[in-house]
């Protein structure tokens, strides 16, 4: 179509109720006109009049397809159904309002998971050209040894350019004192291969990043400039002090940029070869330790195969060359997540939430379409007074699909409403951890676009059942009054949806039940320590700038200070604590081993630990003794290993006393207990090995100060840090708390989970009422007259309730007995997701039972009331 | 009516050229007219609807072959005059040398050999 004539087709619009009134005028002109004709031709002017009538035949039909022709009307019969759609409306409020509202909670409950679901697994990182970008796996983990990384940088003809970075703890001086933040170590190309632009100041360069310790340079985040520094106008060029040391602010990063993962919001970049100095040690020459992430801008016009096809063989070089890296393999991944590791269990627990809350919504679909069919029938006399006196079944069908659409809309904009308002709230949300974990969920235009297409989708969907029967209606019966009759007793297709709906609600109750109990039991699980009554702190001397003697004086007499505080049982150190973010693992031997490659190697979790650690921390020793102070440097070296350790590397004859070796040709260490197995990265694990390592023998500038107290842990908390403040006020100190805050980050999955299956299952009960209430109050209404009758001859109440909730009760009941078995069955599926969920654990069942009984008793109360109050006089008058 | 010559349809498609013709002769002119003027030079054999005529007209508006007016007619009625516009002139052109082709294409096949 042509401009102009679109032009012309809109300014009709505007005109169009003139219309009608001119192309009536015209006719009328061109009939007078004829009238004159026929008149000079002799005729006599009553007749000439007639006959120009009868020669220009339908003056409407001529005036609608002249009208016709603009193609408007399929926008004015709308228009018109519309009109009539508020009508009806407005006509029965109390329908409207449970219609409206319970579209909202499942519109908006679906519109809330896939804005969540939209900003985890479908929006890009705010980078340029982000299709290009790919993060390489390193044989199916995230994490690359930094001599590997340069190889493949330097090797591959895939990528443009290939970046690394690694998430790193600094401490950062303000003016208000040392702070500890989080932030980036990234090698030079960072900033260049991601194609953003400084929102201040500039970027460092590769020729910045050549030299360990050689570039004291840093980019703040947008945030991080705002909050901390008063968003300076004039930063870049000015020093700040990091770890002790002076770097020079190089500008800022822009606004909605917080690094390359979605979940961690990073507030400083530091060129990665300041990492000796950031981190203390330097594992830049290292190759067998993981170390940091790759990620990399593909060349124009390079596919993902021909990518990992060139990274295949590099792969393969990089293994003949060195024995680490033995079946190592390079594949691409979406960056953001950790790449696909992190990635791919996200988008599955994303997916499965998005399921259940589509479920939220066909289960207000099928209880409005049961309210909507059962109001069918109380309509049907008017409709078929419609149709009888010319509506085409086409229109009527069209009328009612027009209602329940704006229904729908009206529920999906309340949904819609309510979803922000939620989001806006999650996206404030920070998770009570120490880590900086935040996501952005605010809703985008694709979010709103879900929502729409989800009101449309339910409108036809809850629609277009009742709109079929109309269709099929035969108008005559119902003038008659006897179509409604008739219905009352056959089996309808609302007998069918009441159960469906019930049935989908006790999936969704059962699963969230399932879900909360297992969150119940995990608490319960055994942790191989005892977090209650634990009070912990974190610092890191390292940030200031104490070298190893400092560090272990410091150390010393922290934990003797602490140890004296009131009402504090023991006190110990631990290079970090099971079940924190901060967990590393090393490779053990057996002390036979020659052969170092990975398959004989055993990996474990490890920790440098005090004396006084388990006790502390209440790990029993199953056999053996705890590390003395007499466990120093120069004395044998020895540690304490669990029994999963123990059994894989010590065999079963050995335990306290066997031997084992510390990396490839590492030195051997001495057991001297074993300690009992645990959980230590997360609570679904299943067994696995894990070493502690005497502090003496080892160093950590990183510590967690842990006291065992029968006292409030943030009361003893508070003290233990003002205590460590006191040794050293410029000391970041973090981590505050009891150690159940520390293990937060463990237990966020599975409190997402919790919530909203909860939440889920909270909405289901409530369209069950409405579902129960609803079909109940028709049946009653409609049978007003029947229960007149039957109490005017005499019947009891419970004879009257028999009569009229029989059938809801079986169909009730039909439907929560099939949800509860398929809810049964799904529930395998969370097990996956919420540890120790089950199933088949009859307090789960008895709950969801005991749930869903009460309140369809409850919804059908209302109804059940006024059936047995009918007044026999005032109902048989009724009609 | 009956006394009326014997009439022919209007071959599809030409409604809108016979239109175009009348006005470009005729200058503005109102519906009736159109159609009176049709069907004069056509000896009567071409007469149009008015369940035709009007559509078409609006057709034509929408198109931007040519717009309309209200004004007083020559025994001092209200009508609607249409005239044709640059658009219209050119499709007439259009649609003439159209109709020629198809026709002489037509002639040269029914024409004895």
């Amino acid at each position: 179509m042509k401009l102009g004539e679109l032009i012309r087709r809109l300014t009709f619009l505007r005109r169009g109720p003139r219309f009608d009134a001119e192309m009536e005028e015209e006719l009328r002109f061109h009939a007078a006109m004829k009238a004159d004709a026929y008149r000079a031709e002799g005729a006599d002017p009553q007749e000439a009049q007639y006959a120009a009538m009868r020669r220009l035949g339908n003056r409407t039909e001529i005036a609608e397809r002249s009208r016709d022709m603009w193609g408007w009307n399929w926008l004015e019969g709308f228009a018109q159904d519309t009109r009539y759609a508020f009508r009806v409306m407005r006509k029965s409020p109390a329908f409207t309002l449970i219609a409206v509202v319970s579209l909202a909670l499942g519109i908006g409950a679906n519109t809330v998971v896939f804005s969540v679901l939209n900003a985890l697994v479908l929006k890009a990182l705010p980078i340029a050209d982000p299709a290009r970008v790919y993060f390489v796996n390193n044989t199916g983990r995230p994490a690359q040894s930094f001599p590997n990384y340069r190889d493949i940088r330097d090797r591959n003809s895939v990528f443009e350019s290939l970046f690394a970075y690694r998430i790193a703890m600094m401490a950062l001086d303000d003016d208000r004192g040392a702070h500890r933040v989080w932030g980036y170590l990234v090698t030079g190309n960072y900033f260049e291969s991601l194609g953003i632009q400084p929102a201040l100041g500039r970027f460092f360069t590769p020729a910045e990043d050549l030299h360990p310790n050689a570039s004291p340079y840093a980019v703040l985040s947008y945030t991080s400039w705002q909050n901390r520094f008063g968003a300076d106008p004039q930063i870049a060029g000015k020093d700040v002090r990091i770890n002790g040391h002076p770097y020079t602010v190089l500008g800022v990063a822009p606004r909605g940029f917080h690094g390359t993962e979605i979940f961690y919001w990073s507030e400083i970049w530091v060129p990665m070869m300041m990492q000796p100095q950031i981190e203390g040690h330097s594992w830049l020459e290292v190759r067998n330790t993981f170390d940091v992430w790759v990620a990399g801008r593909l060349r124009p016009g390079v596919t993902v195969g021909q990518a990992e096809a060139n990274l295949g063989v590099i792969a393969a070089q990089l293994e003949r060359e060195h024995t680490e890296n033995e079946g190592m393999r390079l594949t691409l991944g979406v960056p953001g997540m950790m790449g696909s590791s992190g990635r791919e269990p996200t988008r599955a627990f994303a997916g499965g939430v998005m399921l259940l809350a589509a479920l939220v919504l066909l289960a207000a679909c099928a209880n409005l379409a049961s309210l909507l069919a059962a109001r069918m029938a109380d309509r049907s006399r008017d409709l078929a007074i419609r149709v009888s006196i010319g509506a085409g079944g086409g229109r009527i069908v069209r009328q009612l699909l027009t209602e329940s659409l704006w229904t729908a809309m009206l529920g999906g904009a309340a949904g819609c409403a309510l979803a922000v308002a939620l989001l806006r709230l999650l996206s404030r949300w920070r998770a009570p951890l120490e880590f900086p974990v935040q996501f952005d969920v605010s809703p985008d235009w694709r979010v709103f676009l879900f929502a729409l297409a989800a009101a449309l989708v339910t409108g036809l969907l809850f629609g277009i059942g009742p709109a079929r029967h109309a269709w099929k209606a035969d108008p005559a019966l119902h003038l008659k009054g006897a179509g409604a009759r008739r219905t009352g007793r056959r089996w309808a297709a609302r007998d069918v949806l009441l159960p469906v709906q019930i049935a989908l609600c006790c999936v969704l109750v059962t699963s969230s039940l399932v879900a909360v109990r297992g969150l119940m039991r995990s608490f319960q699980t055994p942790l191989g320590f005892r977090p209650d009554g634990a009070a912990v702190i974190g610092y890191d001397v390292g940030l200031a700038g104490y070298n190893e003697d400092r560090g272990r004086v410091f150390h010393e007499r922290a934990l003797e200070a602490v140890a004296h505080l009131p009402g504090v049982e023991s006190a110990a150190y631990a290079s970090s604590v099971p079940l924190s973010i901060d967990q590393s693992t090393t490779t053990i031997y057996a002390a036979g081993v020659t052969d170092f490659r990975p398959a004989t190697a055993v990996s474990a979790g490890y920790y440098y630990v005090s004396p006084g650690y388990f006790k502390t921390a209440g790990t029993r020793l199953l056999a053996g003794r705890d590390f003395t102070p007499q466990d120093k440097t120069g004395s044998p070296l020895v540690a304490i290993v669990n029994q999963t350790l123990a059994r894989r590397v010590l065999g079963s004859q050995e335990g306290v006393g066997g031997r084992f070796r510390m990396g490839p040709g590492g030195s051997l260490y001495q057991v001297v207990a074993i300690a009992e197995d645990g959980k230590y990265e997360t609570l679904t694990e299943s067994p696995k090995p894990a070493v502690f390592f005497p502090l003496s023998q080892r160093y950590s500038s990183t510590m967690v100060l842990m006291a065992r107290t029968r006292r409030p842990e943030f009361e003893v908390a508070a003290e233990m840090r003002e205590t460590v403040g006191r040794l050293d006020p410029h000391l970041a100190v973090y981590g505050v708390g009891s150690l159940h805050q520390m293990l937060g980050l463990v237990y966020l999955p599975m409190h997402a989970a919790v919530a909203a299956l909860g939440a889920f299952g909270v909405l289901a009960l409530m369209l069950c009422i409405t579902g129960i209430y609803g079909l109940a109050a028709y049946t009653v209404s409609r049978r007003v007259r029947e229960i007149g009758i039957r109490v005017a001859i005499g019947a009891r109440p419970a004879q009257v309730l028999r009569l009229v909730f029989a059938r809801t009760g079986v169909l009730v009941a039909a439907g929560a007995a099939a949800g509860l078995a398929l809810g049964m069955a799904g529930a395998d599926v969370l097990g996956s997701i919420v540890y120790q969920a089950s199933s088949r654990d009859p307090v789960v069942i008895g709950a969801a039972v005991l749930a869903i009984a009460p309140v369809g008793l409850a919804a059908a109360f209302g109804p059940a009331r006024r059936a047995i109050r009918v007044d026999p006089m005032h109902a048989l008058r009724h009609e | 009516m009956g006394k009326e010559p014997a009439r022919a349809e209007i071959p599809p498609g030409t409604l809108y050229m016979l239109i175009l013709r009348s006005l470009s002769r005729l200058g503005p002119m109102h519906g009736y007219g159109i159609a009176q003027h049709i069907q004069q030079l056509s000896g009567d054999v071409l007469q149009v609807e008015e369940g035709s005529l009007y559509p078409a007209l609006q057709r034509m508006l929408i198109k931007g072959w040519v717009t309309a007016d209200w004004a007083q007619s020559e025994n001092n009625r209200r009508a609607r005059y249409y005239r044709l516009t640059p658009a219209g002139r050119k499709q007439l052109g259009v649609e003439i040398s159209a109709f020629d082709r198809v026709t002489r294409a037509i002639v040269s096949v029914i024409e004895p050999a």
